[in-house]
């Protein structure tokens, strides 16, 4: 159990009478995984409760093998672990140096300089700083917070919306950190976020929230598997001749979109390329894998 | 250990650069305070001393006292509601960005509100002493000669009694900080704990000056026992009532105003 990363076991919490989290549990191993779900689905609070930030009412929880309910056992967590908050804000007096520095110290870093000059070239934010944290824009704010959260070398990054203000580039960047600390470094990221183009890639295991339950969790090519892995899109004039050929076999998500299960795919392929053989290929047939955002959509609209 | 002291240094830097804009609010709310409670101070007594003179009987005595009493706290109230707007600035300025920066180092929560609250403590009895300062000199000419004398004759029993009423509030709160973890609680929890011990203090003092002695107005009710009510200095003693009372509701509304408007940017910057 100590081996693992996450351990949850029916986890429960309630803010007055709306209740957040409904009897959750999981577990997850070392790797990249993500937490998502609809707005208000509970992901911010359960990566509360695995920062010791917030106390379930019920349930238990170890993160690498401590109790952050326990609350010397959270303050030995903070050491192993970094948060990144969602739109986070700083003392408005402090500079970023300042809080570097001061988060180094607290976590027993040997090295202060060296360190918050490691987080700041990695992030991107060696360039501000220096200056107060009062001056700077979303974009900055949000790299100081992840070159905080990185400070001390964590074992584990918890991420609530880690890109959400920054641009494309800024985005990609984090992104590629994020994968490149994994495989060098052995980080684990647990990151909660609706924006889910890119993470494909990197991701291990999704957690996937509504309305305070885990309703469905694993490793994302398997949950791809389960709900079909590829998605064919086709134009208004290639449905019917398609829906004649093969649709009896496809789930339809929506008019004009079909899931297709991995173990259907050389039919269908089989099929199209016979028609294509015969010069038959329907026009505004494309198929590709599914995305993030697809699988997304598919679990929230039950698809 | 370490880590405690580290925080309390942290903290106290973080004091000193607090904004200007928010220390000014701050001071001139608790000036405005004290201002408030001296004048209520001075109506209660020199009004009890006033209707000792006229009533015989000691239960219309006891129904005026009663009736002035009540508008007595009923300035303190108005003042408590200013500076609980100004601390509730204050905490939000610690909730938004401090307490999550903070909880995300390897600091307990006991260590951190410990700190936090010895910090806004310091800051408190720096804010106090100012605001006693400028009410101790807006005031000075009501005070007869020999109240002033008393005063500074005194000096040591009066900060004491400062320092005492402080205490008490101060270590209620820290348990409140302790048990809630949520500074907003913490700080409206320390004013209004004051406040309400400040209230029970004054009005003691203006029912029994012995009793008095114990709570935070014992100088200034002890001095204004030195008045004799048919003085010269008893008639500047109403009328500076008055126009503290004035003065402080002056004071008090754009406060309320500019507290409102910073508490509201910091609700949208949060």
């Amino acid at each position: 159990m100590a081996d693992r990363l996450v351990v949850a076991s029916n986890l429960t919490k309630s803010f007055g009478r709306t209740r957040a989290l409904k009897s959750v549990s999981f577990a997850l191993d070392r790797g990249i995984h993500s937490l998502i779900g609809p707005n208000g689905a509970g992901k911010t609070t359960l990566l509360r409760i695995l920062a010791g930030l917030l106390r379930p009412n019920r349930g238990e929880v170890r993160v690498l093998g401590l109790d952050p309910t326990h609350e010397g056992e959270r303050v030995s967590l903070m050491r192993r672990v970094g948060i990144v908050h969602e739109n986070p804000s700083f003392p408005l007096w402090a500079t970023g140096r300042s809080l570097l520095e001061r988060a180094a110290k607290m976590k027993g870093v040997s090295d202060v300089v060296g360190e918050v000059k490691r987080v700041a070239e990695l992030t991107g934010c060696s360039e501000y700083i220096g200056r107060k944290t009062g001056e700077y824009s979303a974009g900055m704010k949000q790299r100081l917070e992840i070159a905080l959260a990185l400070i001390g070398d964590p074992e584990l990054v918890l991420m609530d919306e880690p890109t959400s203000n920054l641009d494309p580039i800024g985005r990609s960047r984090v992104l590629r950190l994020i994968s490149r600390l994994h495989r060098s470094s052995g980080v684990n990221f647990i990151i909660s976020t609706h924006a889910l183009s890119g993470l494909e890639p990197i991701i291990t295991e999704i957690l996937f929230l509504r309305e305070g339950r885990l309703i469905l969790s694993g490793r994302f090519d398997e949950l791809k598997e389960s709900l079909g892995r590829w998605v064919l899109l086709v134009s208004e004039s290639a449905r019917q001749e398609l829906e004649v050929g093969f649709s009896a076999r496809l789930a339809v998500s929506r008019p004009g979109r079909y899931g297709v299960i991995s173990s259907e795919i050389v039919e269908l392929l089989s099929w199209l390329c016979a028609r294509a053989e015969r010069g038959e290929v329907p026009a505004g047939v494309e198929l590709r894998e599914l995305s993030l955002d697809e699988l997304f959509e598919v679990v929230v609209k039950g698809g | 250990m370490k880590g405690s002291l580290s925080q309390l240094m942290w903290e106290l830097r973080g004091l000193l650069r607090f904004p200007i804009l928010e220390a000014y609010v701050a001071i001139l709310t608790l000036a405005s305070c004290w201002h408030a409670m001296t004048g209520g101070i001075r109506i209660g007594l020199s009004s009890q001393v006033f209707l000792r003179e006229i009533f015989e009987s000691s239960l219309v005595r006891a129904c005026a006292c009663a009736a002035l009493y009540g508008s007595l706290t009923w300035g303190i109230l108005n003042a408590t509601l200013v500076s609980s707007a100004a601390a509730i600035v204050f905490a939000r300025e610690c909730e938004g960005g401090y307490l999550r920066y903070s909880l995300s180092l390897p600091l307990s929560r006991g260590c951190l509100f410990g700190v936090k609250f010895l910090a806004m403590s310091a800051l408190l009895v720096l804010a106090h002493l100012i605001s006693m300062l400028f009410s101790l000199l807006a005031s000075c000419p009501s005070y007869a000669p020999s109240s002033i004398v008393f005063i500074l004759r005194n000096f040591p029993l009066f900060f004491a009694g400062f320092l005492a009423s402080l205490a008490v509030p101060t270590a209620i709160a820290t348990l409140v900080a302790v048990v809630s973890r949520n500074s907003i609680v913490t700080l409206v929890s320390t004013m209004l704990l004051d406040h309400a011990i400040r209230t029970i203090s004054l009005l003691l003092a203006a029912s029994n000056p012995t009793i008095s002695l114990l709570g935070s107005g014992a100088a200034l009710a002890a001095a204004a026992m030195t008045v004799k009510p048919d003085s010269p200095a008893a008639l500047l003693f109403e009328q500076m009532t008055y126009r503290s009372l004035a003065l402080s509701m002056a004071l008090a509304s754009p406060m309320i105003v500019a507290a409102y408007s910073y508490f509201s940017r910091v609700l949208e910057v949060t």
